[in-house]
């Protein structure tokens, strides 16, 4: 009996690591979100820049929460990386929608949506597979609000090709409609408002333009901007300049305001 | 006689559960659910594994003023929200005292300090607040992943509406989230909150 004991002990140690790696998720879901990562190519191959997705499934009334939330709720924090270099890659966060509950806004993704993101293998990459990192941390609201934090691992083979449940096509015709990362732009501010000129790509009209400043309190949201035009140039009149209740903010903070906003706030 | 000792029993099993209730140093932080300004719920009990901070606030108490004027207050949100503590505001001032603000009077407030809280709660009845015996604003409670109530206090050791103060002050909130997010023990449980009474 004594030595079923010990057996069953020594089995346990030397299977520990292989349920440790098992443990290692490729999706998480629960009975609010979904959350995967997902390849647009059927097969992987070396020298090439693959695109791939974190694809977030919120069920039936549920919703989570841009990067900047707004006025209320919690950031979507994004973090991925690879064993290709030891980068940390944010992917792209798709164009949010806009609520207004007695003039507390929010902005909140519902549904599915995908947050895509590159990594370029070189062709001398010594690995067999590609393995992908998500840490994910959210918070899920629909009359109450949960938070969720997940670590996903992804092991995907070079050159074969990978179990559908890891592929979906639907990545690439969604990038089309993603925002910029940003447009050639400038600002100038006076006393009482700031001028924001976006410069108009030839060809390409501006669908929409979303606006929500991470540096709060710089301009005055309360009013709403005028949007003008100047030959191939956009003008926004951003009543403005209220840095925490002192007008005129000096042009250092202002400058990295908008870096902020080039960075972050300006799709097309 | 043996009414008696039934009545007697089921007395002493009433006393129990009501001070179960009540929020002690080195046991389980009690449950509560309330709203935020938007109206959605937030049960403690979906915090279970997360480090928590309850903060009792009343934008209109000098007190509260002098920690989020001077950027104290928000700054600390900031920083350890992105750690992954989850930070509440709960304002248990009833209806018609001071402190209790309209929705966009906190929204503005929130704004104009810059605040970080991963939300504002509202505690109109002060039930969530007498369960914690909150009796000033501010006043902190810290809970720790295993929902054990770890901190009761104030934010510093310097109780005053003085800005100046802050510099010189020990900050006790501090101590005890950068100990838990080290995984060890805070060394300081309890201090003399202070500030304006929670006006329940």
């Amino acid at each position: 009996m004594k030595n079923y004991f010990i057996l069953l002990a020594f089995l346990f140690l030397i299977l520990l690591p292989f349920q440790l790696i098992s443990l290692k998720k490729e999706s998480y879901k629960d009975k609010r979100i979904r959350i995967e990562i997902l390849s647009s190519q059927p097969t992987i191959s070396k020298g090439d820049t693959l695109v791939f997705a974190v694809k977030i499934t919120l069920a039936k009334g549920w919703h989570i929460y841009w990067v900047n939330p707004g006025d209320a709720g919690e950031p979507t924090i994004l973090e991925i990386s690879s064993n290709v270099d030891n980068n940390k890659i944010v992917p792209l966060f798709p164009v949010p929608s806009y609520k207004n509950t007695a003039s507390i806004v929010t902005l909140e993704y519902h549904n599915v949506f995908f947050f895509p993101f590159q990594i370029f293998v070189p062709p001398s990459f010594q690995s067999d597979t590609l393995a992908i990192n998500l840490f994910a941390r959210w918070l899920v609201c629909r009359e109450k609000c949960v938070p969720g934090t997940t670590k996903l691992s992804l092991k995907l083979p070079f050159s074969t090709t990978l179990a559908a449940h890891l592929v979906d096509e639907k990545i690439i015709d969604n990038l089309k409609n993603f925002p910029k990362d940003s447009l050639p732009a400038r600002i100038e501010f006076f006393e009482e408002y700031a001028n924001l000129k976006v410069h108009i790509i030839e060809n390409k009209s501006i669908q929409s333009l979303f606006f929500y400043p991470i540096t709060e309190g710089l301009f005055n949201l309360e009013q709403k901007p005028d949007f003008s035009f100047a030959g191939n140039e956009l003008l926004i009149k951003l009543p403005c300049c209220n840095m925490f209740g002192v007008k005129n903010p000096t042009s250092k903070v202002c400058s990295k305001s908008f870096t902020q906003i080039k960075r972050n706030n300006i799709f097309g | 006689m043996f009414k008696n000792a039934i009545r007697l029993f089921a007395l002493l099993l009433t006393i129990q559960f009501l001070f179960s209730q009540e929020a002690k140093i080195d046991q389980k932080a009690p449950d509560f659910t309330l709203h935020d300004i938007v109206g959605m719920d937030f049960p403690l009990s979906d915090y279970r594994n997360k480090i928590v901070v309850l903060e009792w606030i009343n934008f209109d108490c000098p007190y509260v003023q002098k920690h989020y004027k001077s950027g104290n207050i928000p700054n600390m949100q900031a920083e350890y929200t992105k750690k992954g503590v989850y930070w509440f505001s709960i304002c248990s001032s009833a209806p018609g005292k001071q402190g209790n603000l309209p929705v966009g009077e906190i929204r503005k407030r929130i704004k104009e300090y810059n605040a970080k809280m991963t939300s504002y709660l509202l505690d109109e009845d002060g039930k969530v607040g007498k369960m914690y015996g909150a009796k000033t604003t501010p006043h902190f409670f810290i809970i720790d992943k295993d929902g054990t109530l770890v901190y009761s206090g104030a934010v510093d050791d310097i109780a005053s509406t003085d800005i100046e103060d802050i510099k010189k002050a020990r900050n006790y909130v501090r101590e005890v989230l950068d100990a838990l997010l080290n995984g060890e023990k805070p060394k300081i449980k309890t201090t003399k909150p202070y500030g304006c009474s929670v006006k329940y």
